[in-house]
């Protein structure tokens, strides 16, 4: 059973994939910045060379690459994790104290 | 954004409305430079008229025409056109109208035609996909539907004029109408030939 359930906890968390808030922050203002700019760099792109391929590929490459890099929880994505306190033994404080 | 699934669904949501941006940008962009095209020549050379057996308790008067069309629509294709619908049009008016007695036809006499109404019916049509195959060169094409006379015959009929449309179907807006060429000279409508 031990066993069961620390693969359970390790699959759950890999699908979850948490990442630390500063990462959070980070990814939804790039996420707002790239796509803006992949809708302008398409639009110009596909104007000047004439072909509407060329600026549907442009914003399918920028989504794709946003796919790639902020969904999985890489290791970038969790280099700010909170500090948690060390923990301590309350029953053994409480006892000493008595 | 903690969750992969929370980041999935994000990115989605903003590459959604980035794409609607994109697409309406496109769109606008075409509408507002929609190109035109020299006007091109349209000539009827050859106006046949039987009268058509289809039903033949009512003996209709039928027509088609054979006609050269020299007209060069690759101005059309820009970045947002998908292809090209490319139509003749036919405009007259009805001939007299042969069912009513002809006392009843003229003026004060309780019928009054003030207004006749004019025929625009598509004879010929095609679809253009490609911007090589835009360069339309016809000579003595034949006309793929058939003219029926409203008014049972033609003869008689005010002389009529043919014109070259275009619609223009963009991979993203709206459609968009325009003339080609317009046939200079206005034709009679001649007698129907015995079958």
């Amino acid at each position: 059973m031990d066993l069961l359930n620390t693969v359970e906890r390790v699959v759950r968390r890999t699908l979850e994939g948490k990442i630390d808030f500063v990462a959070q922050t980070q990814v939804e203002i790039i996420t707002y910045v790239v796509l803006s700019i992949a809708t302008v760099v398409a639009f110009l792109a596909g104007y000047i060379a004439a072909d509407l391929r060329i600026s549907l590929a442009i914003f399918g490459v920028a989504v794709l690459g946003l796919l790639v890099l902020f969904v999985p929880p890489w290791p970038y994505l969790n280099l700010h994790p909170v500090p948690w306190r060390a923990p301590v033994a309350p029953s053994l404080e409480f006892s000493k104290a008595e | 954004m903690h969750s992969s699934w929370n980041r999935v669904s994000t990115i989605f949501s903003h590459a959604s409305t980035a794409l609607m941006v994109l697409l309406g940008l496109v769109a606008a962009t075409s509408y507002l430079t929609l190109p035109s095209v020299e006007p091109g020549n349209i000539e009827i050379k050859n106006v046949h008229v039987y009268v058509s057996l289809l039903e033949a308790y009512k003996p209709n008067e039928a027509a088609s025409l054979r006609f050269d069309l020299d007209v060069d629509l690759r101005p059309l294709f820009t970045w947002n056109t998908k292809q090209l619908f490319v139509y003749l049009v036919v405009d007259y008016l009805d001939g007299p109208n042969t069912t009513l007695p002809s006392s009843s036809t003229g003026a004060g006499e309780g019928l009054v035609y003030s207004k006749r109404p004019g025929n625009e019916i598509v004879v010929w049509d095609r679809i253009v996909t490609r911007e090589r195959e835009a360069r339309l060169r016809i000579e003595a094409g034949k006309t793929k539907y058939t003219l029926r006379a409203v008014g049972k015959k033609f003869f008689g009929a005010e002389p009529f004029r043919a014109r070259l449309m275009y619609n223009i179907m963009p991979w993203v807006g709206i459609l968009s109408y325009g003339t080609a060429a317009e046939s200079k000279t206005a034709m009679d409508w001649p007698r129907p030939k015995s079958v």
